[in-house]
């Protein structure tokens, strides 16, 4: 069985069960896809949080280990350089906070909040400057009290323009700092289910389950998109999942899609759900059994049908598995099964997927169809951090990419195919424009990842301060387009010796020669910069970077010494893979 | 509803239902601090369905106290 298999929705009504639940999935001896740490900073009581955090993870089969500080010590762990959260040195640190702490005047009338504005900035900042973590700050609530009894105006006015203050710290760090919006939370669980009196009073802990649910969620989120869990891909069946009715049978004017009655709104505002997630980075496709141009007939005439074909990545409509079709879609936008989220209504077609491909995520259409709409943002399940401009011209570029393989159907010879292309490869040093981009391809590049050591924005502006240190990125260009920022090598100096860190490549340009041609310009430029007279390098394996284990001997290194999980390589002279100057021009900065 | 307060105990504090007695108390179970018995009141109030009152929550400290609290709580 499965990690996912022990925790349906279903345990998280009891927490006996889900006690239970966790320590059966826990002790189920697999692979983990990931580990995770996360550390909470705290100034109350944190730990009913664990169990909802601890169910999210599992489910991603994300290995976690969560630990809470001392109460009210934030900044001095952050300050201490021997304290528990240095030694960890956590993936994650949870600054979790209540005003009520922070500053107890806040409970008195005619409170201000530039105290604790202050203190909430350099909380962030020392984490920033002393860590190299990823950080979850909280919007404040009011002062608990206030929520529970008679809230004061002027406070709460004063707590707004604390929150006010919070998220522009927040935003002036993305990808490094994320936001739990606590007044959400609260607004959402309902002021009944948000905050449990007596645990407050006797323990600090004020929160009730539908609240820690939805931190635990929001933390989540932020592992997963750390640890490259996150989900990429929505794959969606059609008739009675983007509409309602079958269009084969009940033509393009039977079908239910109209947005002013139900049950056609809710199938309307599904596809609208799925568009803002389109219009955050995510990839739609569709896979369903129709006739083709039944489905591209309602796309582009039916008059309330919001979805397009401008916003699929990729389609299989036929009568073809299902199972087959999925796998198929997930090999020609090069993205890994478990980056998928599918949607059926069909549940021997969802059992079909579940048994012949669990790496998917299936989703069923809820019975209830006004929950509908909801469905995809419960859990947040979707990478949408979209901080970087490729992000954004994703879509845009996994088309390019189409074109690109339906070109290579007409070219007898490989290499002919990529002359054809017009290959322009850019070999640059890390800067502030790209620092984002660079820490992103570590933490999400899991399949051409030669180590998998995962970077933060932090770390990779360390490693570009350090003289014995080297950042370099590379940039694709063809007659179709630009790829963007696609490769990154670091290297480390040791004496005359260097160390190649980390080498990895976005699976959307390999197949041409460029991992071998960017390892080649890299060395060279080391030599140039260093004097480097030997090389080390690495291979590290994990479930998903089989495809890079005999990468560096195809560069022309050799093997020191080889291990069940790693290999060791070094070279006394500069490798130099196999000619490819007729099919990439290259541009050094 | 003894056996119901005995399964949840077991998950919580992770020991075995028929070890638990009505002097089971955070003396003999080792891991029932001040933490587990918020899990313990939290888990048996969604095991039962019922919501104990704010005095008696520190005083539930046995497993015969709190048979006693949830027989009341039921019967009330």
């Amino acid at each position: 069985m499965r990690r996912r298999d022990y925790l349906p929705q279903s345990v998280l009504g009891n927490l006996g069960s889900l006690l239970d639940a966790i320590r059966e999935a826990e002790s189920i001896d697999a692979d983990w896809a990931a580990s995770a740490s996360i550390h909470f900073l705290r100034n109350y009581t944190t730990e009913p949080v664990d169990p909802y955090l601890r169910f999210h993870l599992l489910s991603d089969d994300v290995d976690t280990s969560i630990t809470h500080g001392g109460y009210d010590t934030m900044a001095q762990e952050l300050l201490d350089p021997g304290s528990n959260l240095h030694s960890t040195a956590p993936d994650i640190i949870v600054m979790s906070l209540l005003v009520d702490f922070l500053d107890p005047r806040s409970r008195e009338p005619g409170w201000t909040a530039d105290d604790a504005m202050l203190q909430v900035e350099e909380l962030i900042n020392h984490a920033i400057d002393r860590t190299a973590s990823a950080l979850v700050v909280n919007t404040f609530l009011p002062p608990i009290e206030d929520l529970l009894g008679d809230g004061d105006s002027a406070t709460m006015a004063e707590v707004t323009r604390l929150n006010g203050h919070l998220r522009s710290l927040v935003d002036a760090k993305p990808g490094r700092v994320f936001l739990s919006d606590f007044a959400d939370h609260y607004a959402n669980s309902g002021a009944v289910d948000a905050i449990d009196r007596r645990f407050w009073s006797a323990s600090q802990a004020p929160f009730k389950k539908p609240f820690l649910l939805e931190y635990a969620n929001d933390i989540a989120y932020v592992t997963r998109v750390l640890k490259g869990r996150a989900k990429k891909c929505l794959v969606l069946d059609c008739d009675n999942t983007i509409w309602g009715g079958v269009v084969g049978e009940d033509g393009l004017e039977g079908i239910e899609l109209d947005d002013t009655n139900a049950p056609g709104l809710h199938f309307h505002a599904f596809q609208q759900a799925a568009i803002a997630l389109h219009d955050k980075g995510v990839m739609l496709a569709l896979c369903s059994k129709n006739n083709e141009e039944d489905v591209w007939e309602v796309l582009d005439r039916h008059p309330h049908c919001p979805l397009s074909k401008s916003h699929l990545v990729g389609w299989r409509v036929n009568w073809e598995n299902k199972a087959a079709n999925l796998a198929a879609l997930a090999d020609e936008l090069n993205i890994g099964l478990d980056s998928i989220v599918f949607v059926d209504d069909s549940p021997q077609e969802r059992a079909l997927i579940e048994s012949a491909l669990p790496e998917v995520l299936t989703l069923a259409v809820p019975d209830h169809l006004q929950d509908y709409s909801d469905l995809l943002s419960r859990g947040r399940l979707f990478d949408t951090t979209s901080h970087s401009e490729e992000d954004r011209q994703r879509t845009q570029m996994y088309q390019q990419e189409t074109k690109r393989k339906g070109e290579q159907r007409r070219f007898e010879d490989l290499a002919d195919y990529l002359e054809s292309l017009q290959t322009t490869m850019r070999v640059f040093s890390v800067n502030d424009d790209n620092r984002a981009r660079v820490a992103q391809l570590t933490q999400k590049t899991n399949q051409f990842n030669l180590t998998t050591r995962r970077y933060s924005e932090a770390d990779i502006d360390r490693f570009a301060q350090d003289d014995d240190s080297a950042v370099f990125a590379m940039s694709v260009e063809d007659r179709y387009g630009s790829m963007g920022l696609t490769g990154v090598l670091i290297a480390k100096r040791d004496g005359a010796k260097a160390i190649l860190d980390t080498m990895l490549l976005s699976c959307r340009v390999l197949g041409r020669q460029l991992e071998f041609a960017f390892v080649d310009q890299c060395l060279r430029l080391l030599e140039k910069r260093w004097g480097t007279l030997s090389w080390e390098a690495d291979y590290l394996r994990t479930r998903k970077n089989a495809q890079v284990a005999d990468f560096w001997e195809r560069v022309g290194f050799s093997v020191r010494s080889s291990e069940d999980s790693s290999k060791h390589y070094i070279a006394d002279e500069r490798p130099a893979p196999a000619e490819y100057g007729n099919i990439i021009k290259v541009e050094l900065e | 509803m003894s056996e119901a307060i005995r399964l949840v105990m077991s998950q919580v504090l992770q020991v075995e239902p028929d070890t638990i007695n009505a002097e089971s108390s955070p003396e003999s179970i080792e891991r029932w601090d001040s933490l587990k018995h918020m899990q313990l009141i939290m888990a048996l109030e969604d095991e039962l369905g019922i919501q104990f009152p704010d005095d008696a929550i520190p005083e539930l400290i046995t497993f015969g106290a709190i048979e006693k609290a949830v027989e009341e709580l039921v019967a009330a």
